[in-house]
């Protein structure tokens, strides 16, 4: 009897915890979705886009992390374009130059947040679009094969939003009104209207993308490894040995980059040599200098960043050739983006493609310095000369051609054991031998602090941190325990402004564009209609409305609708 | 009885697991500032003892937040203030060691006794006397609000004497507090009272001395009490008071 009941309240116990896990999970994952204005391009053209983040258990847009990355990748899943964009409340919005480099081909658009890395890579989401390259005359790539769609029938009870235009067929350059309504809650949608491409596209909609989220134990590889991004990005990387690729446990690694005041953060690798740190704003943009703190003599150790877009997963479309309507497509499209680029005619403007961004710099002191400036004294022609001279705190000895340096504590008069920390142009630098060779010509500023200093759990015995006239920084070697690299710049785009054809200086220009309208950030009311208008161009086509988005109880909702565009001055004379 | 014991311990055994998943979920979305949270920066401190006296408002360590120039909030760290150097000093139980943070990097902390309310100390920029060059203090905050009052917690050698040790004569530094009071008008304007008097409060609001001397007298306030002069400026804030 005492058994059985036992047994019920471990099994009882059992499920509880079994349950409670499976919340816990699901709580902290989340996945992404891309919309794209279109889904064929020209190369030098500008594809819009909107990102939403969406937490799979609410289906509300999530709020955890703030950076997404969007991958470009050709046919053989080489990288062709890597995008890092700031979200706010679960959504991104902007642009994305093409270059005019790209070949003609089929890409995958694959969209992400470091926090998704805890996942397999198989629920990152994807898209697949055309790139055509203008000079490319023969357009003899492979597009692909396209699959029936399934009728499978979404679980969500959607409200469709249902698109009105005041007509179905408009004449060249003439005002189009849409009017959106039949929600029964609130959403945030895009919408995109572009002239219908002669090339199949299988790319799902946001409905059928959360329809197909799923939660699986066995989908969460590496949980506690990769955080959100809910304050920037997390630079990830491992320390090794340089032959044998041994893992170092344990180790500091240092951060800094170039500026005028000396900044620095750290992280230690775990058991596994993997170290990150929190790139935030700072550095968007910026040299990113490494360094590994206090490597043994006999070692030789170095540092891996590892790539944010690095995707382990290969990308293999089943390819069919090129048809002669795609062709056609193609061609017209080019010549569009030709002729608009020789009457600079285009959609985007206002905003800068890169945002300025001002974050916290990591100072290493925020006190009274002693500083000097050399040029107030007789040029010396190096920082030898420079430490005799004008840093009595600042001792310097000679061996084997190898400097060394220290600094004299303050509080006792007597010179601290170990090296002061070296800052050239806010970049910790390990030895005094990299800015021994600069003198007064190539010195700006010097600033000594002759105590011992903390920056959090880190002690130097001294600073001395230099700032050269021209950024020596940039033109150093760095060591072999150093590492620099470029960190990348947040992507903002710019807005999608919508031209009216008779507002023109010359309206004998040919106006011909393939996107009518791209809004990310449409209000639908489940109260009223949401109107707004546009303008046709001279490019006679049908044309699709696509409405995508998510309600604010997070039911996706996806919406499309056809209109053509005729030129009836053309028409009445035939 | 039997019944009832069985129920409670499934009872039990669910709302613990409930609490430790929930707590799970909370550690998960804060990791990121629990992992990523910024340094504090500082050189080593070391402590002059030869005074009779404490140069700290508390003496022993005490778990305090700070909130950094950068915006970034640190918790639970252990810290001291120095009323005899006004700066914050910190225990670092990694390294470990004291050292004095640098006091231009801190806006505002917060001294946390397990046995009392918070403290709240804030950096601002003052003239210490009238003839004086303004400078950083840190200053309790006593009262925020149009007119706001801080409190500087200084520590000064109020006598110096002499103590003869093994036939030899040392000075011995007598410390004590010497708080001022900064009274900050909503035009940003502050006023230094230096002594706690009534009169001194009235010669720097010559214009409101029949408001000021009002509420004293209807609030039974006397200004030689630090208590009573929070209380009054906690009044002012409520009445019609003018700087003018």
């Amino acid at each position: 009897m005492f058994l059985r009941k036992t047994y019920y309240i471990f099994l009882f116990q059992f499920i509880v915890f079994a349950l409670s896990t499976m919340n816990v999970s699901a709580a902290t994952d989340e996945r992404t979705f891309l919309q794209m204005d279109r889904t064929v391009y020209v190369g030098g053209e500008t594809v819009f886009y909107k990102l939403y983040v969406i937490d799979i258990t609410t289906r509300k847009r999530s709020d955890l992390s703030k950076t997404g990355y969007i991958l470009f990748r050709d046919a053989n899943s080489n990288p062709v374009l890597k995008i890092r964009v700031n979200i706010q409340r679960g959504v991104s919005s902007g642009c994305i130059e093409l270059p005019d480099t790209l070949s003609s081909g089929v890409y995958q658009v694959v969209s992400f947040t470091g926090f998704m890395r805890n996942i397999d890579e198989e629920h990152f989401d994807t898209k697949e679009i055309v790139i055509a390259n203008r000079f490319d005359k023969d357009l003899n790539f492979k597009l692909i094969s396209s699959d029936v769609k399934s009728d499978k029938k979404s679980n969500f009870s959607t409200t469709v939003p249902v698109i009105k235009t005041d007509k179905t067929v408009y004449s060249t350059r003439e005002k189009v009104r849409i009017s959106l309504s039949g929600l029964n809650s609130n959403a945030n949608v895009a919408v995109s209207i572009y002239e219908e491409p002669a090339i199949i596209n299988n790319n799902k909609s946001i409905v059928e993308t959360i329809d197909g989220i799923s939660v699986e134990k066995a989908d969460i590889i590496s949980k506690n490894f990769y955080l959100p991004e809910s304050r920037g990005k997390i630079i990830r990387g491992r320390v090794m040995e340089k032959t044998t690729l041994k893992i170092v446990p344990y180790a500091t690694v240092l951060l800094s980059t170039p500026d005028t005041l000396a900044n620095l953060q750290y992280a230690r690798t775990d058991s596994e040599g993997r170290f990150q740190m929190l790139v935030g704003d700072y550095y968007s943009g910026k040299d990113l200098f490494f360094t590994i703190k206090d490597m043994p003599f006999s070692q030789n150790w170095k540092i891996e960043i590892e790539d944010e877009f690095l995707l382990t997963g290969k990308w293999k479309p089943a390819l069919i050739p090129n048809t002669i309507n795609s062709k056609v497509y193609l061609i017209k499209s080019g010549n569009i983006v030709y002729i608009n680029k020789s009457y600079q005619l285009n959609n985007e403007h206002n905003k800068d493609s890169v945002l300025n961004l001002k974050g916290i710099c990591p100072q290493v002191y925020n006190c009274p310095v002693n500083t000097v400036y050399p040029a107030d004294f007789v040029s010396l022609k190096d920082f030898r000369e420079i430490a005799v001279e004008l840093l009595p705190r600042v001792l310097l000895s000679n061996q084997n051609n190898k400097y060394s340096a220290r600094v004299i504590n303050a509080a006792i008069s007597s010179p601290f054991q170990q090296a002061p920390a070296i800052f050239m142009d806010g970049v910790f630098v390990d030895d005094i031998n990299k800015i021994i060779s600069l003198g007064s010509d190539r010195i700006k500023k010097i600033e000594v602090l002759s105590s011992e200093r903390i920056i959090g759990d880190i002690v130097f015995q001294g600073i001395i941190s230099i700032t050269t006239k021209s950024n020596e920084i940039l033109k150093s070697k760095p060591a072999s325990n150093s590492l620099r690299v470029k960190n990348d710049n947040v992507n903002r785009g710019k807005d999608f402004v919508i031209i009216n054809p008779y507002a023109l200086k010359n309206k004998k220009i040919p106006y011909l564009i393939q996107v009518l309208y791209w809004n990310p950030d449409l209000q639908l009311s489940s109260t009223g209609n949401t109107d707004f208008e546009f303008y046709t161009s001279d490019n006679t086509a049908d044309f699709i409305i696509r409405v995508e988005g998510i309600t604010e109880d997070g039911i996706p909702v996806s919406s499309s609708s056809t209109f053509k565009v005729i030129n009836r001055v053309n028409s009445t004379n035939k | 009885m039997k019944k009832f014991l069985f129920i409670l311990i499934l009872l039990v055994s669910s709302m613990l697991n409930a609490q430790t998943n929930s707590m799970n979920e909370i550690i998960d979305s804060n990791k990121t500032d629990t992992v990523f949270h910024a340094n504090l920066t500082g050189e080593a401190f070391i402590e002059y003892r030869g005074f009779k006296g404490d140069q700290y408002y508390f003496n022993d360590w005490v778990k305090s937040d700070i909130l950094l120039s950068t915006g970034e909030k640190l918790y639970d760290i252990k810290l001291k203030y120095n009323g005899l150097l006004d700066e914050v000093i910190w225990l670092n139980t990694v390294i470990p060691g004291l050292f004095k943070i640098d006091k231009a990097s801190i806006n505002d902390f917060w001294l946390k006794p397990a046995f009392d309310n918070d403290i709240h100390f804030k950096r601002i920029k003052v003239n210490e006397s009238p003839n004086s060059h303004q400078a950083d203090i840190f200053a309790q905050v006593a009262v925020e609000g149009k007119i706001s009052l801080y409190i500087h917690r200084k520590i000064n050698i109020l006598e110096v004497q002499t103590i003869t040790l093994d036939g030899k004569l040392y000075p011995y530094k007598i410390i004590g507090p010497t708080p001022n009071y900064y009274i900050k008008m909503s035009s940003n304007k502050y006023f230094l009272m230096t002594s706690l008097n009534r009169n001194s409060l009235l010669k720097l609001f010559p214009e409101q001395k029949k408001l000021i001397a009002k509420i004293l007298n209807t609030h039974h306030l006397n200004l030689k009490i630090e208590s009573d002069l929070i209380k009054l400026i906690g009044l002012l804030n409520n009445a019609d008071f003018q700087e003018k």
